[in-house]
């Protein structure tokens, strides 16, 4: 197979590269930057991997590609590989705008092209046997669900408004909406959010706390924000608390780690032994492309996710819970 | 107010598992004596009143008349503490009381004009403002060591859904007036006032009362804040939480830095109301109750005020209104 990764913006660019090149089943990766060309060559060097330059170039030698572009140039990206007849795997979140995200569903759609929206979070083994369990009926039904979505404040783009569509919240509220639908099998119903400056007092939100309604019935909370200090030894972290009518159970993603504390004077380092996550969604990608079958998460799937994000800053407007179905 | 260093004699009101704890506090601390005990059940009041060596009263106004009890300590069920707290400050009797203050504004206010008019002290159990961890918290924030608080998550988490009266909405609030209430005051007094509150409830036990509860508010100097009160934990008794400022984090886990942790091959039955252990030397309910009676003696300041008592209680029922309606509450 044949793949490009489009646009180095995301951080995530460079680990999806690495998947790739690991891969036997990819026989060529190409990377392009339209942003700085130039950003691509040593990224592609380092993997031995294609430098590519033009869009139009990559396009026209690919099966698939990773768009890793800005949030905002999601749409115009996925519909021009659609329109090239190249498959998708989209960066979350799916676009900044309902519309666009629809469009972007249609395209693949009506040409029979597979869109998937990158999230890595189901693919945790921790996620996934609670998955199960709570299938299995094991929590019974679930009642209450307190989440995290806390990181680091990553810069780049993300703090560029017309880039990025929003700040922490749009960042980081998309992965647990997805993670809620897939342990409740309910879509959010409704959103409140407040949302906060106060960690960087910039005109972007650094933080945000949503409280989310689920059609099941279930309640839940979700902290999206850029909280975490440059002193703090881990990047962030996913974190489920699931209140059961039989049980609780509470999942730390990414919480396998060991505490590396270093001999100089800088603060200690959890450095992670888990699974993979990258490289199990980039093998899932794969497979789908190769077996046409929906990816394990669907650009409906991105969609919705995007809609929790959007209702979040559409509350704030109000100062009320806005219902998805309204937007 | 003159300066009085005798021990303050007090009479404990309602003798359940907090009235039984504030007694063992007193018996620890020489400014406290335990002269009298009544409780709704005569039988409970009879029994505490000879475990700790004092003389069980018949009704409040055989309280509210004794001549020898300078004070009283309210334990009875929220929604009854004006009852008792009006009649004996109405008497002249200082006023210690149980969180929450009341279980309504208008019974909270009813109890704040009685204490203010009869020049008696009233003094609320906030006893987590006594726990060294929160006071340490609190004393970073003041001294700035993360900067301006902005984002700040609390979490209470205890086995045991309520029973008997903590059951009943209308007498206790559930977990958001017996457990929320806690973080609720510290949360105003180390980050400043709320101004919007937004709660989703539920009660997994089927009684009237909340048992969990997940609540987010917005303060005035536009900090966010988080807080769980869950009654529906497996076991034991966790507080946990962080507060993010805009130059750094503070962090904490009671589960993490405990001194001391105890396995028995063979535990007994876990208790009813579970109370969280600290491992320091003044328990923070004897640290409270001597305060407490200091203040009465005329020696200290009140470290919580009437006021503060009614916020946090109002934060309460506001989260408890949004919880019923679904909509976010202005304050």
């Amino acid at each position: 197979m044949r793949i490009g990764v489009w646009s180095l913006a995301h951080m995530h660019a460079m680990s999806y590269l690495a998947c790739l090149a690991a891969r036997a089943d990819v026989a060529w990766v190409g990377v392009l930057d339209e942003d700085q060309p130039e950003r691509a060559r040593p990224a592609a060097q380092e993997h031995g991997l294609h430098w590519v330059q033009r869009a139009d170039e990559l396009l026209a030698q690919v099966d698939a590609v990773i768009i890793t572009s800005a949030n905002a140039d999601h749409a115009r990206m996925a519909l021009q590989a659609a329109e090239a007849g190249v498959h998708a795997l989209v960066e979350k979140p799916l676009a900044t705008a309902r519309a666009d995200a629809l469009a972007m569903i249609e395209a693949f759609a009506s040409r029979g092209l597979i869109l998937g929206t990158a999230f890595p979070c189901p693919f945790s083994p921790a996620f996934c046997t609670l998955q199960e369990q709570v299938a299995a009926g094991a929590l019974g039904e679930i009642l209450a669900l307190r989440t995290t979505n806390r990181g680091s404040m990553p810069g780049g783009f993300f703090i560029e408004l017309e880039r990025s569509g929003g700040g922490a919240v749009m960042d980081h509220s998309v992965h647990v909406a997805d993670l809620l639908r897939r342990l409740t099998g309910s879509d959010p119903l409704r959103v409140h959010a407040e949302i906060g400056h106060g960690l960087y007092h910039q005109e972007w939100d650094d933080s945000g706390l949503l409280t989310i309604d689920m059609a099941s019935g279930a309640i839940a909370t979700l902290d999206t924000s850029w909280s975490r200090p440059k002193s703090y030894p881990t990047w962030g972290d996913v974190t489920i608390h699931a209140i059961g009518a039989r049980g609780n159970a509470h999942a730390d993603l990414f919480g396998q780690h060991v505490a590396l504390y270093p001999g100089e004077p800088t603060p200690p380092r959890w450095v992670s032994w888990g699974s993979n996550l990258d490289e199990l969604m980039v093998a899932d990608f794969l497979a789908a492309v190769g077996q046409g079958r929906p990816p394990r998460s669907t650009g409906r799937d991105g969609l919705i996710a995007l809609e929790v994000a959007l209702a979040a800053y559409a509350s704030t407007r109000t100062g009320q819970p806005v219902e998805i179905a309204s937007l | 107010m003159a300066r009085d260093d005798r021990p303050v004699r007090l009479a404990i009101l309602g003798a359940g598992h907090i009235g039984a704890r504030h007694a063992a506090c007193a018996a620890q601390i020489a400014e406290a004596e335990i002269v009298a005990v009544w409780s709704r059940t005569p039988a409970s009041a009879a029994a505490l009143a000879a475990q700790v060596g004092a003389r069980a009263c018949a009704t409040l106004q055989e309280v509210a008349e004794a001549p020898d009890i300078d004070a009283t300590i309210v334990c009875t069920p929220s929604a009854l503490h004006a009852e008792a707290a009006i009649a004996l400050a109405r008497a002249g009797k200082h006023v210690i009381c149980e969180k929450p203050l009341a279980r309504t504004v208008a019974q909270a206010e009813a109890i704040i004009q009685a204490a203010e008019r009869a020049d008696v002290q009233l003094l609320v159990a906030h006893v987590v403002r006594f726990f060294p961890a929160f006071r340490r918290l609190y004393d970073l924030i003041q001294g700035g060591a993360i900067g301006t608080p902005a984002v700040i998550r609390m979490s209470r988490e205890t086995a045991g859904a309520p029973t008997g009266w903590r059951a009943d909405l209308a007498m206790s609030g559930g977990a958001l007036l017996e457990m929320g209430i806690h973080d609720f005051d510290w949360l105003l007094w180390a980050c400043g006032p709320a101004e919007r509150v937004t709660c989703r409830a539920i009660s997994r036990g089927g009684q009237s009362a909340p048992d969990y509860a997940l609540t987010t508010l917005r303060l005035a100097g536009g900090a966010i804040a988080h807080v769980e009160s869950s009654m529906v934990a497996t076991a034991g008794f966790r507080t946990h939480g962080e507060i993010a400022g805009d130059a750094g984090l503070l962090a904490y886990d009671s589960d993490g830095d405990t001194a001391l942790r105890v396995q028995l091959r063979e535990p007994g039955p876990a208790p009813a109301v579970q109370l969280p252990t600290t491992y320091t030397m003044d328990s923070p309910y004897v640290a409270q109750l001597r305060h407490f009676c200091r203040v009465i003696q005329g020696l200290e300041a009140p470290l919580i005020t009437p006021a503060e008592a009614l916020a946090a209680l109002r934060v309460g029922l506001a989260a408890l209104a949004s919880a019923e309606t679904g909509r976010t509450v202005s304050l």
